[in-house]
């Protein structure tokens, strides 16, 4: 294994590390779990080998209960199929939503704001651009029915910002009260997870707040990442670190080729 | 009864400019590619695409300047990011995004297929989804009051999909190993006034009655049925053969500017003749390859 991909806070742990382990202990045993790419995919299949083995895995495509021997490229890939134990399609997937059954679901994107809102659509104007995405794919529907929303992002300034440039997919919209009234139902987000820090969001405005930082990261460098003013919980503690077993599942049966873990720190 | 069977030239060119045509698939998954390159050899312009999940489908069809909008959920190049002709369309403006949440760009299909005008659901609300696509709008539920956006029943001309099986009648049949009937491609199928299937093989109307259980598209909903193995080719076709990466990335590469994406659509698929000869300059190596790297039953 190569230890210039093992460049990392602390303990030669990345911080992609330290970050699928906290979004992996997001989720609760026997919760059923929407999983899209990347360090989301890495995660689940943590928490279903550690504490969480009754988990229900759900991909979009339509797989049910996925209990794969490899990372996939996308959520359409027929290497989730292995083990799982319902193949459907869309529908059935997206009704499970629909129908209120999806605890949690992860999400990244090019921008969320204070209120935990989402940008995967576009940068600058919308009708001309300055960066143009892919748009929702899913996202809006997870963000909107997911009982529950993990947000997994860079800490970035220009990535988390004061207001979203368009709003592809809720969190808290403009503040307490909001989702209620425009009538989506669901908690809406309650982490962001960057590699720099844990964020949740104060209960009573639903503005971000700074939760844990990351061992070797100060709460100032937080700050100066973040593009708007960010509270802080009233005892801003240091995340916990991954258990050997954790960082030896992760290496050597999750992503071995460490493609999403195997970040520089 | 009607005998659907037709050539890829034949079948491309029930297709007319300005048509509404909407496209199945899913990711890297069983987009009809042979029927979207023969579209571009034709030279159709104007093409109102549909879908509800898209990539190097639409992205492809952009880039070749056939098209004048689209509407769906995504297009996005799936495991290397964006899809770069659809972002280069965007920003320079011309290109008109109608834009959905995966249950809408679902649900405007479903809608049409179930007989209705919309389709009720909660997605969008509260998103600028709502506030930059005609066709959702807010309404009220009329026993409970609670607010639902509605979501318009799409039309398209035309629908493509790429699938397993048919007989010559137009009856299609996805394998057993594959994902569920109801499927995205079932609803675009029977949702488009005209629909064109391409498939892997052409199979008799008896291997039809010995499966009837994996039929997903009855011959009703069926204009037109085109042979063409490997025709999702660089998308993967569920059991029968993996999505080539190597080709996906070739193309993520020569979609990085305008002059090398021209290059690579020259090369290959106007520079070929048809599907064959296309097969042909990927080789039997690299195909034989993405066959057998099946990954493993459930």
């Amino acid at each position: 294994m190569s230890t210039n991909k093992r460049k990392g806070a602390a303990n030669g742990v990345t911080r992609q590390e330290i970050m699928a382990v906290a979004a992996a202990r997001e989720i609760r045993n026997s919760e059923v779990a929407f999983i899209g790419t990347g360090l989301p995919m890495v995660a689940a299949y943590l928490a279903k080998a550690t504490h969480a083995p009754d988990a229900v895995l759900v991909f979009e495509s339509g797989i049910v209960g996925a209990k794969p021997k490899e990372l996939a490229t996308g959520v359409g890939d027929l290497r989730l199929l292995v083990g799982c134990v319902k193949s459907t399609g869309l529908y059935y997937a997206l009704s499970l939503l629909q129908g209120g059954f999806v605890d949690i679901g992860f999400l990244g994107a090019a921008e969320v704001d204070q209120y935990g809102n989402l940008n995967s659509t576009a940068i600058g104007d919308y009708r001309r651009p300055t960066v143009r995405l892919p748009g929702s794919g899913g996202a809006n529907d997870i963000g909107s029915l997911a009982r529950r929303l993990v947000i997994m992002v860079p800490h970035e300034r220009r990535r988390l910002v004061p207001r979203v440039q368009y709003l592809t997919t809720p969190g808290f919209l403009d503040g307490p009260g909001a989702r209620e009234r425009a009538g989506l139902r669901g908690e809406g987000p309650t982490r962001v997870i960057t590699d720099l820090a844990v964020l949740d969001f104060d209960p009573a405005s639903k503005r971000m707040r700074l939760a844990t930082v990351h061992p070797g990261v100060t709460v100032e460098e937080v700050e100066a990442r973040t593009g708007f003013p960010l509270l802080r919980a009233p005892r801003v503690g240091e995340t916990p670190l991954p258990s050997a077993g954790e960082v030896r599942l992760l290496r050597e049966r999750i992503d071995p080729e460490g493609i999403y873990i195997g970040g520089k720190g | 009864m009607r005998e659907k069977v037709m050539g890829l030239r034949e079948a491309v060119a029930l297709i007319k400019d300005g048509d509404t045509v909407a496209i199945g698939g899913h990711t890297l998954r069983r987009h009809p590619m042979a029927l979207i390159h023969e579209i571009i050899r034709q030279g159709r312009r104007g093409l109102k695409l549909q879908g509800w999940n898209n990539g190097i489908d639409m992205d492809m069809l952009i880039g070749a300047g056939c098209v004048a909008s689209v509407e769906t959920s995504y297009i996005g190049i799936s495991a290397f990011g964006l899809a770069l002709n659809f972002r280069r369309a965007c920003e320079r403006g011309g290109l008109h995004v109608i834009e959905h949440s995966e249950t809408t760009g679902l649900d405007m299909f479903r809608a049409t297929v179930m007989g209705m005008s919309f389709f009720p659901t909660k997605t969008p609300l509260g998103s600028d989804l709502m506030r930059t696509n005609q066709h959702l709008t807010e309404i009220t539920c009329p026993f409970t009051g609670e607010p639902f956006a509605a979501v318009r029943a799409a039309r398209p001309d035309v629908a493509i999909i790429h699938a397993h099986t048919t007989d010559k009648y137009g009856n299609v049949q996805l394998d057993a190993q594959r994902w569920n009937d109801q499927s995205a491609d079932v609803l675009i199928g029977k949702a488009a006034r005209t629909t064109v299937v391409s498939v892997e093989q052409i199979v008799s109307d008896e291997e039809i009655y010995r499966n009837s259980l994996l039929t997903v598209l009855p011959r009703k909903f069926v204009t037109a049925v085109v042979e063409a193995p490997y025709g999702a080719h660089p998308c993967g076709c569920d059991a029968r053969y993996d999505y080539d990466l190597e080709e996906v990335e070739k193309y993520y590469e020569a979609s990085k500017s305008e002059g090398s994406f021209k290059a690579y659509l020259d090369a290959t698929v106007r520079g070929v003749a048809d599907h064959m000869e296309y097969l042909e300059r990927i080789g039997v190596e690299r195909l034989m390859r993405l066959t057998r790297t099946r990954v493993a039953r459930p």
